[in-house]
C-alpha cells in the first residue's frame, strides 16, 4: 500500500464549512460596522491616576438632544436622534444605515468621581467626557511607624 | 474639506500609513424631485482629512479620524477602533456632477447632488 497518495489526499469532512465561513466572513467585512452591533453607543474608557475619560462615537446628534445622567458611580448616555430625512411625495429611500430613534447606555466608572468637576463636549460627532476622580478616592500612601 | 472633480484618486496617504483600520461609514442616502443627499457618519473627522473625489461618476469618500492622545491614560474599556473611513458609490448618469455640494457638520458628511435639469420631476401646467 502506498501511503504517501494517501497522504496527499486527506479526508476533510469539514473542508466545505470552511469555505462557508470565509465566505460569510467576507460578506460581514462588507456590511458597514454600524449593522454588527447592537449596542450603542459604543464608549473607549480611559483613565489615570487623576481622571476618566469617556468617549464616545455619536455623529450626528443635536447636543442639547444628549443627555447624561451620573447615579452612584454609574454614567448613562441617553438621547434621541432627529429624523432628518423629509418625508412626503416624492421622497425616495435608497439606504438607511445610519442609527436612528433613542438609545441609552449606562457604563461604570472605574472610580468615584468629582461631580461639580465632570466637562462634556460633543465636537465632529464624538461625545467626550472628562470625569475628574475625587479626592477622597485618590490613592494616598499611608506611612508605616516603626515599633 | 476637498472636493476634486475629474482628477485621479490619491492613494498615496493610504499605501504609507498601513496600520491605520480602514472602515465602511454608515449612509443614508434619498432623492427628492431636485436631488440626492447622501449622508455618511464620520465621526471624528476633521474637515481637513475629509476627501471627496468624484470620478467619471464615481464618488469616494475618504476621511481620517482624529485620535485622542492616549498617553499618560490606561485604556480600560475599548470597545471601537479609529481609522480611515473609505467608500465609494456609483452616480446615475442623471445628476449634474458640477454643481455637486457637501458639508461636514456633527460628524455626519451631507453631499447633495441636484439632478440635472432634463430630468427633474416638473409638475406641468395643464391649460383649460
Amino acid at each position: 500500500m502506498n501511503r504517501s497518495t494517501i497522504a496527499l489526499n486527506p479526508w476533510e469532512p469539514l473542508a466545505g464549512f470552511r469555505n462557508l465561513q470565509r465566505d460569510v466572513n467576507r460578506l460581514l467585512d462588507l456590511a458597514p460596522a454600524v449593522s454588527r452591533t447592537r449596542t450603542f453607543p459604543l464608549v473607549n474608557v480611559f483613565a489615570n491616576a487623576e481622571e476618566a475619560v469617556v468617549v464616545s462615537e455619536i455623529p450626528g446628534i443635536d447636543p442639547a438632544a444628549l443627555d447624561l445622567k451620573l447615579i452612584k458611580g454609574r454614567l448613562t448616555i441617553s438621547g434621541t436622534f432627529e429624523n432628518d430625512v423629509p418625508e412626503g411625495e416624492g421622497v425616495t429611500c435608497h439606504r438607511k444605515e445610519r442609527p436612528s430613534g433613542s438609545f441609552s447606555r449606562t457604563i461604570d466608572l472605574p472610580f468615584e468621581v468629582d461631580e461639580e468637576r465632570i466637562i462634556a463636549k460633543h465636537d465632529k460627532g464624538v461625545l467626550t467626557i472628562s470625569l475628574p476622580r475625587a479626592e477622597r478616592s485618590k490613592p494616598r500612601t499611608i506611612p508605616v511607624n516603626a515599633g | 474639506m476637498n472636493i476634486q472633480t475629474n482628477t485621479p484618486t490619491e492613494q498615496d496617504t493610504r499605501v504609507t500609513e498601513p496600520q491605520l483600520q480602514e472602515f465602511v461609514p454608515a449612509t443614508d442616502i434619498h432623492e427628492t424631485g431636485d436631488s440626492l443627499v447622501i449622508r455618511c457618519d464620520l465621526p471624528g473627522v476633521a474637515e481637513e482629512d475629509l476627501e471627496i473625489n468624484l470620478d467619471n461618476r464615481t464618488l469616494t469618500i475618504s476621511g481620517r479620524q482624529q485620535a485622542l492622545a492616549e498617553e499618560g491614560f490606561q485604556a480600560l474599556t475599548r470597545e471601537y477602533p479609529t481609522g480611515i473611513y473609505q467608500r465609494s458609490f456609483r452616480l446615475g448618469r442623471d445628476l449634474d456632477e458640477a454643481a455637486v455640494k457637501a458639508r461636514l457638520r456633527n460628524g455626519v458628511l451631507e453631499i447633495e447632488l441636484p439632478k440635472a435639469a432634463a430630468t427633474r420631476a416638473r409638475r406641468i401646467p395643464v391649460e383649460s
